[in-house]
């Protein structure tokens, strides 16, 4: 794979946060670039060489408009971390299981509280404490949910709606998920045995690496009126969890990743990296993972949905009072690994095109249809979780995200290796580091912590800065952690 | 020579394996890939497991069969130690193997690894032996 960097990329400046790769620079672009970035952010990108991958995904068949990257774009398999690609079925477009990536319906939910931070602040210690006991998480972390063949088939097909069946949570919290927490055309007949085997003992668990369970403050409100409707307001504790299909997931992608490596010779399909993988959306290979991609989602927002009910356990038993009580509704729940299909007009005609989000989260304005109630009118609540040191925030989708297909970023995006990570914070303690700033934090694994320290990131600050600006979405409030558990 | 050592990658985990042979390449992959999800690996009650590959090229096999040993762990969590017997021939790969069962009070604790990934990979034969490079998805 060529592996150019960035520098070397001609970019042509069409405003202040758009910046375009024109399609001649490399042989084979369907449609031309288009990067999400402030001057800032470009020249940390320049160190990485993702842009070419965004060349790379612009040549995929069927692609329409643009291959785009949003402002926390980073290198990734084929496919840059950050990249929104939409092809057309009708055109010979393509479905890549690259361009949904490996944590399949990896993403993030945030749920509410009726807690003021200083009500509670002294019972921190004891609060991520019992959150780390209770919720499994790091490496081989299993739960107290184990799922029977019959009833992993029920997870793959109803997502969160099983889990609320099996008691872990209430109707609400299924209409406050994307896509009401499963998506229609699951086959679980398309997952292999391997997969399921590998799902059967991780539900309700955490994973590691950049997942997390974080305790938060709101510290920013920047829309009254939208934080109102999310029920959000200055100094109230949050809970925010990030993670996703673990190894179910993990399985489906690797099957589909050699399935589809076939399918480019055999539909003709010439990519310039093999990891672009993929398969016509109307072929057999095609269809075959959607099926069983669909059933990783679904089984991804059983897993959120697990993990929120574990959490209200624990605060119902630190604060010896129901979860109801302490007001932890869900706000809502995103994906930003996925593909799926959705309607927008292109030259002037409404098409339906497969939208691929690896590492990108949907921002659909106001009145979508596809929103619940709640948020029809303010538009749907986008949830960008950043690193444990800074903030995360809410933000609201607009009627501009039509530009992107709906998406926007998903978080802050690392700009340093776990290696090098480590390797920065040799003698000093993250722990220690973090409690100084008033962050309790807990990580299960040996590097957990230092890997995932703040420095190993962009600041999320600016990553947001730029969808507010570019008017993909608009900031509605922003969170700091006070409490991190980590695999 | 080294086994193997880490490689850097912005988001991920890399490993540069090395091998005289064939059969110490593929051991040290197991336990490289083994050594980035947990430390203390080798003292352990045994356990023993077969792996067994259809041949295609090198390359694939060797993707193949650190792919077996994630799978191993993520459903028994079994951790691979070492290889007891090793049959590479033209027409597959037959190995037994030994490893022991994660037990978080014993073992440290590393990064769950998501994928073998084919970014960048390479597998040369060199003066020395073999060298393989490999990226993990964590």
């Amino acid at each position: 794979m060529s592996k150019q960097l960035t520098a070397e990329i001609p970019l042509i400046k069409i405003d202040n946060y758009r910046w375009e790769i024109p399609t001649s620079y490399q042989s084979g672009m369907r449609v031309p670039g288009l990067i999400f970035a402030d001057q800032k952010i470009l020249s940390a990108i320049r160190h990485d060489p993702c842009l070419q991958q965004v060349a790379n995904v612009a040549t995929l068949p069927g692609i329409v408009r643009a291959s785009m990257a949003m402002p926390d774009i980073h290198w990734g398999y084929g496919f840059p971390i950050g990249g929104v690609a939409a092809t057309d079925p009708n055109a010979g477009g393509v479905i890549s299981p690259g361009g949904v990536g490996y944590d399949i319906n990896c993403g993030v939910r945030l749920c509410r509280t009726n807690f003021q931070y200083d009500e509670i602040q002294s019972r921190m210690k004891e609060l991520v404490g019992t959150l780390f006991d209770q919720i499994p998480c790091g490496v081989g972390g299993s739960g107290d949910i184990h799922v029977s063949a019959k009833e992993e088939r029920e997870v793959m097909l109803h997502g969160a709606g099983w889990a609320v069946k099996k008691g872990y949570g209430v109707a609400e919290d299924v209409e406050h998920c994307e896509a009401r927490g499963s998506i229609e055309g699951a086959d679980p007949s398309k997952t292999s045995e391997r997969a399921r085997e590998r799902g059967a003992n991780q539900l309700g668990t955490l994973g590691s690496g950049n997942h997390f369970l974080e305790v938060q403050v709101v510290d920013q409100i920047y829309d009254e009126h939208a934080a109102g409707v999310m029920g959000l307001e200055l100094g109230q504790v949050t809970v925010m969890i990030h993670s996703g299909s673990r190894g179910f997931g993990y399985q489906v992608c690797e099957d589909f990743l050699e399935v589809t490596r076939q399918a480019l010779t055999k539909y003709d399909i010439e990519v310039p990296d093999r990891q672009l993988a993929s398969a016509p959306i109307y072929s057999p290979e095609g269809q075959a993972y959607l099926g069983a991609m669909r059933c990783a989602a679904n089984y991804a927002w059983a897993n959120r949905q697990c993990l929120l009910h574990l959490a209200r356990g624990v605060f119902e038993r630190v604060f010896k009072m129901g979860w109801q009580k302490i007001g932890m509704d869900l706000i809502y729940d995103v994906a930003h690994n996925i593909a799926k299909f959705e309607t927008y007009e292109v030259d002037g005609k409404q098409k339906i095109l497969c939208i691929h989000r690896k590492g990108a989260t949907r921002a659909f304005g106001p009145n979508h249809i596809e929103l619940p109630e709640k948020y029809r009118e303010i538009g749907q609540p986008v949830i960008i979780p950043g690193d444990m040191g800074r903030n995360s925030y809410v933000l609201v989708g607009t009627r501009g995200s039509d530009e992107t297909f709906g998406s926007s970023c998903h978080g802050a995006g690392r700009m340093m290796s776990r290696a090098a990570a480590v390797k920065m914070m040799r003698g000093r303690s993250v722990e220690k580091e973090l409690a100084e700033k008033g962050v309790i934090a807990r990580g299960r694994g040996r590097h957990a912590l230092e890997e995932e320290h703040p420095q190993a990131y962009k600041d999320v600050n600016e990553v947001v800065d730029v969808v507010d600006h570019a008017g993909i979405a608009k900031r509605v409030a922003r969170m700091r952690p006070v409490g991190v558990i980590k695999g | 020579m080294k086994p193997f050592e880490r490689i850097e990658h912005t988001a991920d985990a890399g490993l540069a394996i090395y091998g005289k042979t064939l059969e110490e390449l593929f051991a040290n992959g197991a336990q490289g890939m083994t050594s980035i999800m947990a430390e203390g690996v080798g003292h352990g009650i045994p356990v023993e497991r077969h792996i067994r590959l259809p041949m295609s090229d090198v390359d694939d096999v060797f993707l193949k069969w650190l792919r077996e040993i994630l799978f191993l762990f993520s459903r028994d969590k079994f951790l691979f130690s070492k290889i007891t017997k090793f049959d590479f021939n033209d027409r597959e790969l037959s190995a037994d193997i030994e490893g022991e069962i994660l037990d978080p009070k014993r073992h440290g604790l590393g990064l769950e690894i998501k994928a073998v990934t084919y970014h960048d990979f390479s597998l040369v034969e060199t003066p020395k032996g073999f060298e393989a490079r490999v990226i993990f998805d964590v």
